[in-house]
């Protein structure tokens, strides 16, 4: 149901109590509550509870939870637990509190809950709700920054509290439930998890994320549908290709979309990219530049002015997309390859790691400038990506040596510098990139050789992070397995208690490591990452 | 090029009538007088001028400071709107600049001064390489502040050019040491600190500098002494270079040598290059930096 002013609200059921105000309003900066705003959410939680203290009996607790599990089909699935943590521990203390009290009759507290839920709407009616952005799409925002309050548990809650426990499988049903409907699945984790990383998804890629969708998908779009099982079949990977893929495909979706009546195209078709979102990061999380790519296009959605058009904001739209593909992307690598291949002289021996679009482009141009230099590509399981990158290189004639990373230290005193790709450059100078990555650049400090690392500025993000372990990604395990003469060792690790299989995708190489990074806007040092992000967000 | 000849006669003159101005100064001063007798039509012709006095300066003197202070000068100059649709205008505008820029310069070396001398306690032994003039000032406002200290200075062979630093501190009463440069290692362990000038100032924070400062800086390293780098902000250059090997072989020699010599492999290098992973300071008009603040001030020069 739509408000007056054509603001949608949501899960708003006048059988029982509270009204959800989760409102989904995008306003133009995506601001999260102010301090006030959230002052005064918790003094109306307050005055609230109080008012339902007095009143307040067991079935109205039932009451509450079933209105939880009403649809809202374009909110983000993660969002919800966080609000729903909200009320729920409010509930808990209020139903311990309304245990003793005596219960009234149904008809009695229907009334006055009506009555209250009046007065708390138009008392709520200017208020405006800080931008809900997908929290998938925010690089990494914890969802406790999107809860109005942040409840304390009481002191003497323990982890393996039998209640405790009881609420966390309700909380999750309720997200489950809230999955269903809006459309998403939710992919089950498959295996054991190592201890570390047991904060992290692990999936399968024999069980794909489609398996629960119905056939014609309606809330999904089929050819985000076709984007996510190619990402989680690993038939596009790499960071540029998935962005690249990933913008195309929003260009499909905004051909296709229509504006339904009553409705704003530019907040609107917002809503309608989260659950798309969600399900992209159901079925491999999203990366940093993927992160950055949707929250410029969220931006540029979001700024289109409300008397626009709709063909002629969509012709806006998809020139805007591919206006960053081509600067931020294409015109990028050819500014990063002019910089590169300065810093590439005859009679270099250079060691790549992996497959990076951006190096083998680096390379192949070098190539055809007539410098003359050899390439070590060093490869490591299980994904064996450095056989692709010398495919290519060996395809331009390039001379090349191709060794496995156990022969790091063998090879290392040939080689005169380093280039590395990266997933993406983190705001404390780290770089995150492929695992492997930051082994390399050790071995090749200890050696004394200069180690280069490229990426474009699109790839930087404000994510702080020291480890590898605290945010990262974990991929099929049984890819580790290896059939060798017939025989699979290893096939049977599922049954071996002890047995974990870990397949990392991602590691954090510290600046101290990097000689040089070279971006679009030039060769800067590792530690000058967040100049140049400052800059970014001026430019902004 | 007949300006070129114009060019030649000033900066000599200023260098041998004036040798406490810094090479760089002098190249900027005779770059202002070839703008003002500039007679082109445009101001893209006048770029292209200036460009080429530019690299007809560096020809003269292949150091450093005078292709960053070259190129500082050009974007000092021009960063100011020229939207004036009378040539003699822009020129005008360009020139006031240009004395302004001039006068910035002719400052920075007093304001290093200031800034560095504090770090000079009383009683310190003092370490430093060859001879800078930056360096001289520096000690030069020590002294005048009454503090007690000793210095040590490197000969810097080929040109002993640590020898006339000697005599310098002598005039100015400063108990002054020389060593060999072989003997850096050795007197380490008596110094509390290093302070050395730089000829250029790279983008990744290290320093171009005599020959020989590589060496002080890791020795000092090894001791755990603070190596201290002082130098002027027009000598920030645009260079990233990943080792030795990487610095332009048109800064390592000297200009005649480039022309006339022709396999560079027998000749040795006036320069080298310290990482800045070696420097614990940097002392410049702009601040004290560290190395790693200087990128920062790079791209706000330079961008």
């Amino acid at each position: 149901m739509a408000d007056s002013d054509g603001r949608q609200v949501d899960g708003v059921n006048h059988a029982t109590g509270k009204i959800y105000r989760l409102k989904l309003f995008f306003n133009n900066e995506g601001k999260e509550l102010t301090k006030e705003e959230k002052q005064r959410l918790r003094k109306e939680k307050k005055q609230h509870k109080k008012n339902k203290k007095d009143d307040k009996g067991p079935p109205e607790k039932e009451k509450e939870k079933e209105k939880a599990s009403v649809p809202a089909p374009s909110k983000p699935a993660t969002q919800s637990p966080a609000h729903k943590a909200a009320p729920a521990p409010v509930h808990a203390s209020e139903s311990a509190a309304a245990a003793e009290k005596p219960a009234k009759s149904k008809a009695e507290l229907r009334a006055e809950r009506r009555a209250r839920q009046d007065s708390e709407r138009t008392s709520k009616h200017g208020k405006k709700e800080g931008g809900q952005q997908s929290a998938s799409s925010k690089p990494k925002a914890t969802p406790n920054e999107l809860q109005p309050v942040v409840k304390r548990l009481p002191e003497h809650v323990q982890v393996d509290d039998p209640a405790a426990l009881k609420k966390l499988a309700k909380k999750l049903e309720r997200q489950q439930v809230r999955q269903i409907h809006s459309h998403v699945p939710l992919r089950s984790d498959y295996g054991y998890k190592v201890s570390l990383f047991s904060h992290l998804h692990q999936y399968s890629r024999k069980s794909p994320p489609t398996l629960q969708i119905s056939i014609p998908a309606t809330v999904i779009h089929p050819s985000i549908v076709r984007l996510g099982l190619q990402y989680s079949q690993g038939i596009i990977a790499g960071s540029n290709a998935r962005s690249v893929a990933l913008l195309h495909t929003f260009k499909q979706v905004i051909q296709d979309y229509s504006t339904p009546p009553n409705e704003e195209l530019s907040r609107d078709l917002v809503n309608k990219l989260s659950p798309y979102i969600s399900f992209l990061s159901q079925c491999r999380p999203l990366s940093a530049s993927m992160g950055n790519a949707i929250k410029y296009i969220k931006k540029e959605i979001s700024n289109i002015p409300s008397q626009c058009k709709e063909e002629e904001a969509k012709g806006k739209l998809q020139a805007c997309i591919d206006s960053y593909i081509n600067e931020k992307i294409i015109l990028a690598s050819e500014a990063i390859s002019k910089y590169a291949i300065e810093k590439i002289s005859d009679g270099d021996v250079i060691l790549v790691y992996g497959c990076s679009s951006l190096v083998n482009h680096i390379l192949c141009k070098a190539f055809e400038k007539q410098r003359k230099f050899r390439v070590i590509v060093v490869d490591s399981r299980p994904r064996l990506e450095g056989r692709e990158a010398l495919r290519r290189l060996v395809k331009k004639g390039i001379r090349c040596t191709y060794v496995l990373i156990s022969a790091l230290s063998y090879i290392l005193p040939e080689v005169s510098k380093v280039f590395l790709g990266a997933h993406a450059l983190l705001a404390n100078g780290y770089v995150m990139s492929r695992v492997g990555t930051s082994q390399i650049a050790l071995v090749a400090k200890a050696y004394n050789v200069p180690v280069l690392v490229c990426c474009e500025t699109y790839k930087f993000c404000e994510r702080v992070q020291t480890d590898s372990f605290v945010s990262n990604e974990l991929d099929d395990p049984d890819d580790l397995i290896v059939t060798r003469n017939g025989k699979s060792h290893l096939e049977n690790w599922q049954t071996v208690k002890s047995l974990g299989l870990l397949n990392l995708v991602y590691d954090v190489t510290p600046p101290d490591f990097v000689d040089l990074v070279i971006t679009d806007l030039g060769m800067i040092p590792c530690t000058s990452v967040p100049v140049v992000l400052r800059v970014k967000n001026v430019d902004q | 090029m007949n300006e070129s000849i114009i060019l030649f006669i000033p900066l000599c003159s200023q260098i041998r009538e004036d040798p406490d101005v810094a090479s760089a100064v002098a190249a900027i001063r005779s770059l202002l007088e070839f703008l003002k007798r500039d007679q082109s039509e445009t101001i893209l012709g006048l770029r292209e001028n200036m460009t080429k006095a530019i690299q007809r300066l560096e020809e003269t003197d292949s150091s450093v400071a005078v292709s960053s202070g070259g190129e500082l000068f050009l974007r000092f100059i021009s960063l100011t709107s020229l939207e004036h649709p009378d040539l003699s205008q822009c020129k005008n505008v360009m020139i006031e600049r240009g004395e302004l820029f001039l006068k910035k310069i002719s400052l920075s070396r007093g304001k290093v001064g200031k800034l560095c001398h504090t770090f000079i306690k009383d009683g310190a032994k003092i370490l430093t390489h060859s001879s800078s003039r930056v360096v001289l000032k520096v000690l030069e406002n020590a002294a005048a502040d009454n503090k007690r200290f000793t210095v040590y200075v490197t000969e810097s062979q080929p040109d002993s050019a640590g020898k006339l630093m000697a005599q310098k501190l002598h005039n100015l009463n400063i108990p002054v040491t020389v060593v060999l440069d072989a003997a850096v290692g050795y007197i380490m362990e008596k110094v509390d600190l290093v302070i050395v000038g730089a000829e250029g100032v790279v983008e990744s924070g290290g320093v171009i500098n005599k020959i020989g400062t590589y060496q002080m800086a890791v020795c000092s390293k090894a001791h755990n002494k603070p190596f201290y780098v002082v130098a002027e902000s027009f000598k920030f250059v645009r260079l990233y270079p990943l080792n030795q090997q990487d610095v332009p072989d048109r800064f390592k020699y000297k200009a005649d040598i480039l022309k006339t010599v022709k396999d560079l492999n027998q000749e040795h290098p006036m320069i080298d290059y310290t990482p800045p992973s070696l420097i614990t300071l940097l002392f410049t008009d702009l601040g004290v930096l560290t190395p790693s603040a200087v990128s920062d001030e790079l791209i706000k020069l330079y961008l």
